[in-house]
């Protein structure tokens, strides 16, 4: 996966709608969970929201008026997470609780966080900008620095394999 | 190629979302950061002219600011932060190790760990032949045990996905409080997830698929001391365990503390779950063996409760609880507008504990980025 380009100006830019306390407010939760299910480390995912928030606070003014300055954070962050050997700690497999957060699960959601945690973290990153946050194939196109076509093609994949875990799983 | 998204699967996701544990939101802390981070940056630029202009640099440790917890007790001075390592003699007590460096960061350097020392600076110990640490144990003498993972191919840039890559060493590492290595060994199997769970200064015991291994760090022998399946539900993870002379201490996700004895794997008891825990923290056996000072939360970020984190003394050999206290308590949101709301925000995270005596203990409580120590004294 290419590194992504935290600092390039959006292309949809228009002005300021709100203010970055009520963007904290309505996004911290999302971009983090976000971070935690494409990193499988909430710890990590934890300290990247806080970095990419900490980010957007400093040029809110430009931030501000980006058309999803949600992804533009989700973005940041996960580029601050995935220099290179971030990016290969991340990808050895885990095990089915994730060390921060040792709490038992119901079984379904263990399942479900242990089909993320075994996909490749490129996989996972589309997965999480098209279902937790919402993106459409060319906004995570855009967010993730990627054509439209490799996204699609990792969504695929990922999608396999996670049927592949979940029905295997089932009951 | 199809791009929508079945409704099962994307459902699987929001639940693995949903579970994970809610961050701490804190827009105070965050523009503390931001002014904090502002002002280094105009130190740094203003250091750095005065050296042009001929000035004589000088440097001024780090200053962590302490912070007391909620409930009023004895957290100590302000501590301060070193970057020199000091050789160690033979401690009376307990080492204390930081679980992360990363609040103490830009003092902290890459790949070492933080040891709280008796007086309450930090020094920070440079870690050798890993890249990334995965978990540290300090042994009594002043050595460190270190599983992390390397870089088999430095340079080569363009490497392959996934767990499979086989560019990747996970190193265990035996070495001096220096830095200075004295045995280094890729215990890694390929695709097998393993982890460093405790050791001795002949043994590192490591949670490997098949279960708890004891590997002698002289020869790269492995034992099977306990096969999965007789491990306790829910997998033990980092610092929920503890080695002591012959006794594993494990927590479970329901809060019970299981001891064995790592000669033969036999349970020798289990004592708990404190009152109301909803998570275990960690474990930390006292050096006679004799009590097990555990921490544990109570609450749920989910239902967005005030969260308790607390400490448990239990005697191990008859489960009677010796001290249960607060630690800390987190409210999960705060005030976010102006002067919307009346609660403050309270985002510590306990870095560590360990015991100075066979009755009493220190424990390592950030906030944000700076840190301090508590003692605490077993009645």
């Amino acid at each position: 996966m290419q590194p992504l380009s935290a600092e390039r100006v959006e292309p949809g830019e228009r002005g300021p709608v709100e203010s970055f306390e009520d963007f904290y407010a309505s996004h911290l939760d999302r971009v983090y969970r976000a971070l935690t299910v494409a990193l499988a480390d909430s710890e990590l995912a934890r300290e990247a929201a806080d970095e990419a928030m900490l980010r957007a606070y400093a040029r809110w003014s430009r931030v501000g008026s980006y058309d999803n300055p949600g992804a533009w954070v989700f973005r940041v962050g996960f580029n601050w997470a995935t220099s290179w050997w971030r990016r290969k700690r991340g990808e050895r497999p885990l095990p089915a609780h994730d060390h921060a957060h040792p709490a038992v699960d119901p079984p379904d959601v263990q399942v479900a966080v242990t089909a993320l945690a075994a996909l490749p973290l490129a996989q996972r990153a589309v997965v999480v900008c098209r279902v937790l946050l919402e993106l459409s194939t060319s906004e995570t196109a855009a967010a993730l620095g990627l054509p439209e076509g490799t996204v699609k093609s990792r969504l695929a994949r990922a999608l396999a394999g996670l049927r592949a875990v979940l029905t295997e799983e089932e009951p | 190629m199809s791009d929508t998204i079945p409704e099962e699967l994307a459902d699987a996701v929001r639940r693995a979302a949903a579970a994970a544990p809610a961050t701490i939101a804190d827009l105070g802390g965050l523009r503390q950061r931001y002014r904090r981070r502002r002002r280094r940056r105009v130190a740094a630029t203003a250091g750095l002219t005065a050296a042009v202009v001929g000035a004589v640099a000088t440097t001024a440790p780090l200053l962590a600011r302490g912070r007391s917890a909620t409930d009023g007790g004895q957290t100590s001075a302000p501590v301060a932060t070193s970057q020199s390592a000091p050789p160690i003699s033979v401690p009376p007590s307990q080492r204390l190790l930081l679980a992360r460096n990363g609040f103490l960061q830009p003092s902290s350097p890459s790949n070492s760990v933080g040891e709280v020392m008796p007086d309450g600076t930090v020094v920070f110990r440079p870690l050798s032949e890993v890249d990334i640490a995965d978990r540290v144990v300090a042994l009594p003498d002043g050595r460190l045990v270190v599983l992390g993972t390397v870089d088999l191919t430095p340079g080569v840039i363009e490497q392959p996905d996934g767990p499979y890559n086989p560019a990747v060493g996970i190193m265990l590492v035996r070495q001096r409080d220096d830095g200075s290595v004295e045995l280094s060994r890729n215990i890694r199997v390929m695709g097998e997830h393993v982890e460093l769970l405790g050791a001795t200064d002949r043994v590192a015991y490591l949670l490997r698929p098949a279960g708890l291994a004891a590997h002698d760090l002289a020869t790269g022998d492995e034992r099977l001391v306990m096969p999965t399946g007789k491990l306790p539900p829910g997998p033990p993870t980092g610092r929920a365990v503890d080695v002591a002379g012959d006794r594993i201490a494990l927590a479970d996700a329901a809060c019970r503390v299981h001891l064995f004895a790592l000669g033969t794997g036999t349970p020798v008891t289990t004592i708990g779950p404190p009152p109301g825990c909803t998570a275990p923290g960690e474990v930390r056996l006292s050096p006679d063996g004799r009590l097990a000072a555990f921490s544990y939360s109570i609450g749920s970020m989910e239902e967005r409760e005030l969260i308790q984190t607390r400490l448990a003394v239990l005697d191990v050999a008859t489960g009677a609880t010796k001290l249960d206290m607060l630690v800390f308590e987190s409210m999960w949101n705060i005030s976010l507008g102006q002067g919307a709301s009346n609660f403050s925000a309270h985002p510590y995270h306990l870095q560590g504990m360990a015991w100075s005596t066979p009755r009493s203990l220190r424990l390592a409580i950030a906030y944000n980025d700076t840190f301090s120590v508590r003692p605490v004294t077993v009645p």
